[in-house]
């Protein structure tokens, strides 16, 4: 899989300021009785990227976020935040996470919540430019049990940001927004990151990947089945399968057409994912004659994926 | 941590229902009551001169002190496990806040919601019993006795940490009226068979109402023994605290 999609991005730029990776994942698993919620992850994201984490319910994802921030000790491998161990870059400050699910107290203010988490930081951005950040400036004096699902997604953000951290973990920090709050969580979100600053958010939202990450890693069943970068994942979300009997066609002479992204080939039957079906259609009449039922699909970012993820398991 | 984030942490504690009718309703309109009732009763009764039962007013002015600043460390543990099930604890866990951090600030926001007990029940008995006590009796029946309730605190957090939403509340109260009971907090404990005694002394209440009676009781002992038992209970419940801290991440 790494051959084909794992982003020639990621290895550019994982060598970082001090040449340390944002996060380093090694060998990383996670058992729950006979669940394998992360089973063998290898990763790493350089400093000032921007990678959504996708995957179906339960592929493990926010287990995986749970072990990068030290919350949960893995059965095998290794995480490190800036060269340093989990813990240790929590004890600095330098991680904010949006977890999940709940972190808001019943009994306390927006302003107080936040207050209270600026309050254990060593170097905090002051409590007002979070609130003003995450657009719940008005809020501050509002009780947490009176806010909508979107307002406490808000308040939250602002927890996770007011530690002024290096790096984001977002696990499906959009949940419950509507499509105007989304926007400005992004807006905000890009805010961040001009910065430079890394952010890793978990989505089911394909549409958020695509437009506010520059790498895509996908989960599945606790392994990561794709890792590219979006142009990538673009390029097969934008691309056409192209389904054909051609006999006698081997894999390697359809590789070798222009545009192709992926091949499938079983005795005559062949499907080609392609970034531009009109080129890899002209080539492969050309050098395949006898080529017939021809038939031409688009594929979403969704299908894109799950070939992706079929293909990734039989190789 | 800071004094901000103390702050911020008190106010929460004095907002929670339950907070000030325990620590200053009850104590004080308990200690009303056991005069109305028992005062003639107990003062009649056994003992005689130098015992807690002859000074019936003193003793459960201390005893009731005792069991507010004790029933104020406990109720840490309900706030505990509302926190622990919204999640919050996880978010603390991802600031620099340590496992010895978190027990400190937890235990000194028990105790200074503690300390109008303190104040509140030996001014009800000095209003109503005129109770009269030396500057150093005032000191046990008031600073020390608040001071003493660092291991109840520390076992309201434990509580709060073991529990869920569904039994804590059986596990602060019973516990309160267990310790209350066993540790003579509503009745001087020579009005109570000898077994009882005995008994009395395996448990912390019994050794944090001592603090008072060594100082406000003629013929009694120092404060040395309750406070080194007292502090015992308190290293071996923080051990707990810390450890638990340091495991508890389960998402719940
Ligand atoms: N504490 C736990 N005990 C037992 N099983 C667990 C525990 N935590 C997670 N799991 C299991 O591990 C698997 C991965 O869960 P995880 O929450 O990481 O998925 P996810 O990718 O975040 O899913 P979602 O998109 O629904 O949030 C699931 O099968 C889940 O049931
Ligand atoms: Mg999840």
């Amino acid at each position: 899989m790494e051959e084909v999609l794992a982003s020639e991005s990621t290895g550019r730029r994982a060598a970082g300021r001090n040449g340390a990776a944002a996060i380093h994942i090694s060998g990383l698993k996670k058992h729950y009785g006979a669940v394998r919620a992360v089973d063998g992850i290898d990763l790493s994201i350089a400093p000032g990227e921007v990678v959504a984490l996708l995957g179906p319910n339960g592929a493990g994802k926010s287990t995986a976020v749970d072990m990068i921030l030290g919350l949960t000790k893995p059965d095998e491998g290794e995480v490190t935040i800036f060269g340093k161990a989990p813990k240790e870059a929590v004890a600095h400050g330098t991680i904010g996470a949006m977890l999940q699910s709940g972190a808001l107290l019943d009994d306390a203010t927006v302003g107080e919540m936040v207050g209270m988490v600026a309050s254990l930081h060593r170097k905090p951005m002051p409590v007002k430019e979070a609130l003003r950040r995450a657009g719940i400036a008005d809020l501050v004096k509002r009780r947490s049990t009176r806010l909508s699902g979107g307002q406490k997604q808000r308040v939250r953000y602002a927890v996770a940001l007011v530690s002024d951290p290096d790096l984001l973990i977002l696990d499906e920090p959009t949940a419950a927004m509507d499509v105007g709050t989304r926007r400005e969580f992004w807006l905000s979100m890009q805010e961040f990151t001009a910065a430079g600053r890394t952010v890793v958010f978990a989505t089911h939202y394909l549409e958020e990947a695509e437009e506010f990450a520059d790498r895509v890693i996908f989960m599945k069943s606790g392994k990561i089945v794709a890792d590219g970068s979006v142009a990538e994942v673009q390029a097969l979300a934008a691309g056409r399968t192209l389904h054909a009997k051609i006999p006698g066609a081997t894999r390697s002479e359809i590789e070798a057409l222009p545009a192709v992204a992926d091949v499938d080939v079983r005795h005559d039957k062949v499907v080609i994912v392609s970034s531009s079906s009109d080129t890899t259609l002209r080539a492969l009449l050309a050098r395949f004659p006898n080529a017939r039922d021809i038939e031409i699909a688009g594929v979403s970012l969704d299908e894109a994926f799950i070939t992706l993820t079929s293909n990734i398991n039989k190789s | 941590m800071n004094l901000g984030y103390l702050g911020l942490e008190i106010r929460r504690a004095l907002r929670a229902p339950g907070t000030l009718l325990f620590t200053i309703g009850f104590p004080a309109m308990f200690y009303l009551l056991e005069m109305m009732l028992f005062k003639d009763v107990a003062g009649a009764g056994a003992g005689g001169a130098g015992t807690a039962a002859a000074d019936y007013p003193v003793t459960i002015m201390v005893g009731l002190c005792a069991w507010g600043v004790m029933t104020a460390g406990l109720l840490i543990g309900t706030r505990v496990v509302h926190e622990r099930t919204a999640g919050w604890q996880r978010q603390l866990r991802l600031t620099p806040l340590s496992g010895g951090g978190f027990l400190i600030g937890k235990v000194t926001v028990g105790m200074a919601v503690a300390l109008p007990t303190a104040i509140v029940v030996p001014v009800v008995a000095v209003l109503v019993e005129n109770v009269q006590l030396t500057p150093v009796g005032w000191l046990h029946a008031t600073l020390f006795v608040w001071l003493g309730s660092l291991p109840f605190a520390i076992m309201g957090l434990l509580i709060g940490q073991l529990s869920n939403k569904d039994n804590v509340q059986n596990f602060v109260i019973v516990g309160m009226l267990l310790l209350a009971m066993f540790g003579g907090l509503f009745m001087p404990l020579d009005m109570l068979p000898p077994w009882w005694n005995d008994l009395a002394q395996f448990v912390p209440s019994y050794w944090l109402a001592e603090i008072g009676r060594v100082g406000v009781l003629p013929n009694y002992g120092t404060i040395v023994t309750p406070a080194l038992v007292l502090l015992g209970w308190s290293v071996v419940l923080a051990a707990g605290v810390v450890w638990r801290y340091q495991r508890d991440s389960a998402r719940t």
